[in-house]
């Protein structure tokens, strides 16, 4: 499980994070929605220690973040994170040496699934092909938690098929995922809780089904109430 | 491991590099040259450091043991203590038995020991020529009761001069004597007078202030054409106490060609010695030198001031006069080296230290001033053979000698 | 093998290319300045010969012989060219390894810093590889001398040139070679650990600046200010205006001490900052 608790950072004057509080479990898809710049990113980097929180906690299956979280928890962030001149199976090669948690097998079955070429630079894929091999990155770890920024913003349609064709797979079966979008339509079917998030705040969270089933209201509902509401 | 060939490479090839290039600079070997004792006590020469230069490998030092190389220099070498006052064996001592009080204080000439006190007076000033802020710094150690007594005074009249050198300090009681050679700025410009001025200023230690400036001796330009300049003649003991001082007097005859141009066509020196408490000068008639521009070529002359005894050296092809005039008895004796000219002379205590060259070979005289006779002779000498050895003696230029304690 | 050293050949990796070509230019430019230069040297004996001088022999008795030093002096721009282009392509580099990684839309740095193992190796990966590629360049100096003293010699006849100097007479009584190799190895380790001090104030300075942006900058100057400021207080509180209250060795000590604080004060700053407070 991870756990958020009254998060809260600044950068300078303005508030990006105050008093972010929720749990994201193992086994679920937890989507963190709020239009951009709301501190969705913000979130996902302080889960990962990329950034530095001003106050509150992060634990992540009850410990802090720290090196040894990296082999239990995978982040894809909205931006390929290797150098542009590295080739795809360059950089395979470069998460094969650094982590323990590297499942080649996966990794393999992914680069022929997405048709990606291992010859080919990184800085000559195109957008959509860059977040395949990214979430390759990502998602060839074996951990236990995933962390996903945007996936799908900027995709080309198919891309995006594909992509989401990796949610309802074994892929991410049994993990836990939190994954954020400014779009709910494309990902509502995959999503079980959702953050609603709101100037660096948590406004709502609340499980889909649930929602679905006894207030009988869609995310989109939910989301126009809070915002508008 | 094969990826990594480049990093693998990179790190071998710099401590492959590296450690050829100092295992050799390590390994290298210099002509050893060496100073060998022809005659004498090998213990008359054992403290004799010749400095020379050879034409291959650089500046290096000569003495009975063996030869060092500025090269063949550790980085620690050349900030060992004995590297401080390194040309005075008694400051040497000095700086072994009182580190703490000889720290910041680095000129030879501004320090004095006696049974009971030790003192050192300098003048330090500050860059700007306008204001120099001449300051002098006086300290004094009494040996017996370990009290350190230390003052700044500033310097009376200091806008007058452009740099204030020291010369000699003498203690007696309560008293200090400052010896100083002083620029006087505002005749510096004047082509007709001269500036350097000897000073004596006198210091009453127990009220930590100047008591008097009296300027002993300026130079001067007389009416007639003649140049008169003083030096004072420091004691080979730099520490030692004395009466008097020793000095020099030299006056040049200064006249114009008929282009205008001058020149000078005779020089006079004359040896005086001066008592600091009665402050009265005495000729030391002996020692009068005169020289023409006319006159075949002048014999090369040195004077030193060592325990007591003047000594000049004078000298050529023909041989080397040593003239020795006690100050006490007021009585002259001389000897003779029979060789010459000096190349390097020096004179501590009672000992004559002399370089000569001998065709191709450097010797090293040694006298005892009190016998009057050389006591030691030596030779710089080189562990090669024949065309070899000639080459490299030849190629070496002993410049300088000094005496390690 | 453990994550440093992979850490630290991915840095090598990412500069052989570059570095590399720094060694062909300082060949290159170093070769081609003596091959010149010894070139111009004969054809100037040979202009000079006449009836009466007939032979290099007798040019050299009349004349005198040359050096590789004299060569090496009147090459000087080609032989310091290169080195002054490698100095300040790493001292460029300096900055670079760190500001690359936040670069561009991949930040490599998101990467870096999610790697399993304990940040510090990436922080001694980037020193170290400044630190490899300085002395790299300097062993690389070492090895390319004999061979432009070869070149000098396959140059000028035998008859022109006096005794072949040994390389250590060369480095020493070449101005700045003096300075890049030093005489002995003792001088050798403390002026590339007061380098490697250096580089590490650097690092801290440039860490601030990535953890605090802006005020991060004011912090970083400040810092290399207080280094600086620290290394120079000897001096201006006890060897002020020429009055030396230290000995020499004291000196050294002392200067000595400090420099292994600031060093290790410093890698303490940077490993703090690069664990909590580095922002991607």
């Amino acid at each position: 499980m991870i756990e958020l608790k009254s998060v809260r950072k600044k950068y300078g004057r303005r508030k990006v994070l105050q008093d972010v509080t929720f749990t994201a479990d193992k086994g679920k898809i937890t989507c963190l929605i709020g239009i951009n710049g709301v501190g969705k990113s913000t979130v996902l980097k302080a889960i990962m220690g990329l950034t530095p929180i001003d106050s509150g906690s992060i634990l992540i299956d009850g410990k802090p973040v720290g090196k040894h979280i990296y082999e239990h928890i995978a982040y894809v962030p909205d931006n390929i994170t290797m150098p542009p001149n590295m080739s795809v199976g360059d950089s395979i090669q470069f998460m094969k040496d650094f982590y323990a948690s590297w499942n080649d097998e996966r990794a393999e079955e992914m680069l022929e699934f997405f048709k990606l070429k291992r010859v080919d630079r990184i800085a000559e894929l195109s957008k959509g092909n860059t977040a395949k091999l990214n979430l390759l990155h990502g998602v060839s770890l074996d951990v236990d938690y995933v962390l996903m920024d945007e996936p799908f913003s900027g995709i080309d349609i198919f891309s995006r098929e594909q992509i989401a064709s990796v949610f309802t797979s074994k892929l991410v079966e049994d993990r836990g995922v939190i994954i954020t979008t400014h779009e709910i339509n494309d990902i509502e079917h995959l999503i079980d809780e959702v953050v609603l998030l709101d100037n660096g705040a948590v406004k709502l969270q609340f499980n889909c089904e649930d929602m679905r089933m006894e207030e009988g209201k869609s995310v989109m509902d939910v989301m126009r109430e809070v915002y508008h509401g | 491991m094969k990826r990594y060939w480049f990093s693998i490479l990179l790190v071998v090839f710099i401590i492959g590099c590296v450690s050829t290039y100092y295992v050799s600079a390590a390994a290298r070997s210099f002509p050893e040259y060496k100073l060998l004792t022809v005659s004498g006590d090998d213990n008359e020469a054992k403290a004799v450091v010749l400095e020379a230069d050879s034409k291959k490998d650089g500046r290096l030092e000569i003495t009975a043991k063996g030869s060092l190389y500025f090269q063949e220099r550790s980085f620690f070498d050349s900030f060992l203590s004995n590297e401080m006052f390194k040309y005075s064996p008694e400051l040497q001592l000095m700086m072994k038995k009182h580190k703490n009080f000889m720290r910041g204080k680095k000129t030879y000439n501004g320090f004095y020991q006696d049974g009971q006190v030790l003192a050192y007076a300098d003048v330090k000033s500050g860059n700007d020529y306008n204001n120099r802020n001449y300051k002098l710094n006086v300290s004094v150690l009494d040996l017996k009761t370990k009290d350190k007594t230390s003052f700044t005074a500033a310097l009376p009249k200091q806008e007058l001069y452009s740099w204030v050198n020291t010369a000699d300090v003498q203690v007696k009681g309560q008293t200090l004597h400052l010896i100083t050679y002083n620029m006087n700025k505002a005749v510096a410009n004047d082509p007709n007078r001269q500036a350097q001025e000897i000073h004596d200023y006198t210091i009453d230690l127990s009220n930590k202030s100047i008591a008097d400036d009296r300027v002993l001796f300026a130079e001067e330009r007389t009416d007639d054409g003649k140049v008169i300049s003083y030096n004072i003649i420091p004691s080979s003991q730099i520490t030692a106490p004395s009466e008097s001082l020793v000095y020099q007097q030299t006056t040049l005859k200064v006249a114009k060609d008929k282009d205008g141009n001058e020149f000078t066509p005779s020089m006079e020196q004359v040896i005086y010695t001066y008592n600091l408490e009665t402050g009265k000068s005495q000729e030391v008639p002996a020692f009068k030198s005169h020289s023409s521009a006319d006159s075949a070529q002048s014999e090369a002359m040195q004077v030193f001031f060592s325990g007591g005894q003047i000594v000049e050296v004078r000298g050529d092809e023909a041989g080397t006069t040593i003239n020795l005039y006690g100050m006490k008895d007021q009585a002259i004796r001389n000897f003779t080296i029979p060789t010459g000219p000096a190349a390097n002379t020096l004179v501590y205590g009672d000992r004559l230290y002399m370089t000569s060259k001998d065709g191709d070979a450097m010797k090293l005289y040694i006298a005892d001033l009190k016998q009057g006779k050389v006591i030691y002779t030596g030779a710089i000498d080189i562990n090669e053979q024949s065309a070899k050895r000639t080459e490299l003696l030849k190629q070496l230029h002993v410049y300088s000698m000094y005496l390690a304690k | 093998m453990n994550r440093y050293l992979k850490l630290l050949h991915l840095e090598v990796a990412r500069f052989w290319k570059l570095y590399l070509s720094l060694f062909a230019i300082t060949l290159l430019m170093q070769g081609s300045g003596i091959y010149y230069e010894s070139g111009k040297y004969v054809s100037s004996v040979q202009d000079k010969m006449g009836p009466a001088i007939d032979t290099y022999g007798k040019y050299a008795a009349a004349n005198g012989v040359v050096s590789f030093l004299d060569i090496l002096s009147s090459a000087n721009l080609w032989f310091l060219a290169p080195i002054a282009l490698s100095i300040g392509a790493l001292s460029l580099y300096i900055f670079f390894i760190w500001y690359r990684e936040w670069t561009g839309k991949n930040m490599f740095i998101y990467r870096l810093l999610m790697l399993p193992t304990e940040r510090r190796n990436m922080y001694l990966a980037k020193l170290s590889a400044i630190l490899l590629f300085v002395l790299g360049l300097v062993s690389f100096q070492i090895l390319i001398l004999p061979l432009l003293q070869s070149l000098y010699q396959s140059v000028i006849d035998p008859v022109l040139r006096g005794d072949a100097e040994s390389m250590m007479t060369i480095v020493q009584s070449h101005s700045l070679l003096r300075i890049l190799i030093p005489s002995n190895f003792t001088e050798f380790v403390l002026w590339y650990g007061g380098g490697a001090v250096f580089v590490i104030v650097l690092f801290t300075a440039i860490l601030l600046e990535r953890s605090y942006r802006l005020k991060g900058i004011v912090a970083g100057l400040i810092y290399i200010g207080i280094a600086i400021l620290l290394m120079a207080a000897p001096y201006l509180i006890t060897n002020r205006d020429n009055y030396d209250y230290l000995y020499p060795s004291e000196l050294f000590t002392i200067e000595f001490v400090i420099a292994i604080l600031i060093g290790a004060m410093s890698l303490l700053i940077s490993f703090i900052l690069i664990n909590k407070k580095i922002s991607v």
